[in-house]
């Protein structure tokens, strides 16, 4: 701290009355010989003052508690997401599950099992002996890892727009 | 510092909750009109726009009455009810820094500021000018303890710190404050 913020410290605590009685009497008698403390002491109360003044209580629109009121009695918004958008995105979810069931029944996907094949040989390591390697690749299990996601992320739009909502009314019923 | 009592007494706030939840929702609007202008200007010191911290002030009402259940009495209300609303602003004030600030929305600090604009004087401008150079935690400690119609103990429960912190936190601010005012008024003197 330094020593001018440090007049400050003890001179917002002799406002405060937060100094013991030695602590005081030493700080009035520096106060009386330093035409400096008194101005460093009168800008403290200037700013006591002005914090004093302008910090008031407001007061809200006059139809303030009927708004709230108003408030109280729509349904409380659970998630982000409107159970109109919900149910669309849904509805998405569901018709991409169908095109990928079907495609993997009828063997649109089968022909497409290959090995990837990584050859590093030819790229960087010419004067080296590098084994190639060789990765299966499925479009059966590409598309079944899909298909495995969708029905995640269709689960949880189920729940966020039609099973939670649904229990919370039930239980709002109740009480 | 002289704080005035509550409006209502603890055991009028517990009988009008007894009230709402066993079903009485009107009864919520004896204690909204009992708290309203202390949320609003709590809502006002964070948010600092006028429009926001009505929508904030709403919210918080509304926040407690859906969460009327889980109060446990252990404190007053109010106290619960400040702690809702500052949250509720403070988030309300995260999500709108994303946008940009309206310029006519914008009040200058303080609500009484245009009342006072005559009488003021240009050493209040710039401690407003220094207010602005505080952090603000700071800055909302120092606004809510002034407000003379909250306690230590109620600004630091509604800030969710402990009461020594704001304490520690007020003290600061205002050496703050006299430091920039210092720097302030010694920029003006050179300009002169």
């Amino acid at each position: 701290m330094t020593p001018r913020n440090d007049w400050n410290d003890r001179l917002i605590r002799l406002m405060d009355g937060e100094l013991n009685e030695a602590e005081a009497a030493q700080v009035e008698r520096e106060l009386r010989q330093s035409a400096e403390l008194q101005q460093q002491l009168s800008q403290l109360k200037e700013i006591d003052r002005f914090l004093q003044r302008q910090n008031k209580m407001v007061h809200p629109s006059k139809n303030f508690t009927d708004q709230v009121m108003n408030g109280i009695t729509l349904p409380v918004r659970s998630s982000a997401l409107s159970p109109k958008m919900g149910l669309m995105l849904l509805f998405g979810v569901l018709v991409i599950t169908m095109i990928a069931v079907f495609s993997l029944r009828s063997g649109l996907f089968d022909s497409m099992e290959m090995p990837i094949e990584f050859n590093f040989q030819s790229l960087y390591f010419q004067k080296l002996s590098v084994p190639t390697l060789s990765l299966p690749f499925s479009g059966k299990w590409l598309v079944s890892a899909f298909l495995i996601l969708n029905l995640v992320v269709g689960f949880v739009l189920l729940d966020r727009t039609i099973l939670k909502p649904y229990f919370q009314r039930r239980a709002e019923a109740v009480h | 510092m002289l704080r005035p009592r509550a409006v209502i007494t603890k055991e009028e706030e517990f009988a009008l909750i007894d009230r709402v939840l066993a079903g009485q929702t009107e009864a919520y609007a004896r204690l909204v009109d009992s708290y309203k202008s202390y949320v609003f200007t709590i809502a006002l010191k964070v948010l600092e726009n006028r429009p926001e911290a009505e929508e904030a002030a709403q919210d918080a009402f509304i926040r407690a009455f859906h969460y009327l259940k889980k109060f446990n009495r252990e404190a007053r209300f109010s106290t619960w009810l400040y702690r809702i609303t500052f949250n509720t602003a403070i988030s309300a004030k995260r999500k709108n820094k994303m946008r940009l600030d309206s310029i006519e929305n914008k009040i200058i600090l303080h609500e009484g500021a245009a009342e006072d604009a005559l009488e003021r004087n240009d050493k209040h401008e710039f401690i407003a000018q220094a207010m602005e150079k505080l952090n603000e935690m700071d800055k909302l400690s120092i606004q809510l303890y002034y407000l003379q119609e909250f306690s230590l103990e109620e600004v630091a429960e509604m800030m969710g710190q402990p009461t020594n912190t704001i304490k520690v936190r007020v003290h600061r601010a205002r050496i703050r404050l006299a430091e920039e005012l210092t720097k302030i008024l010694k920029s003006e003197v050179v300009n002169l």
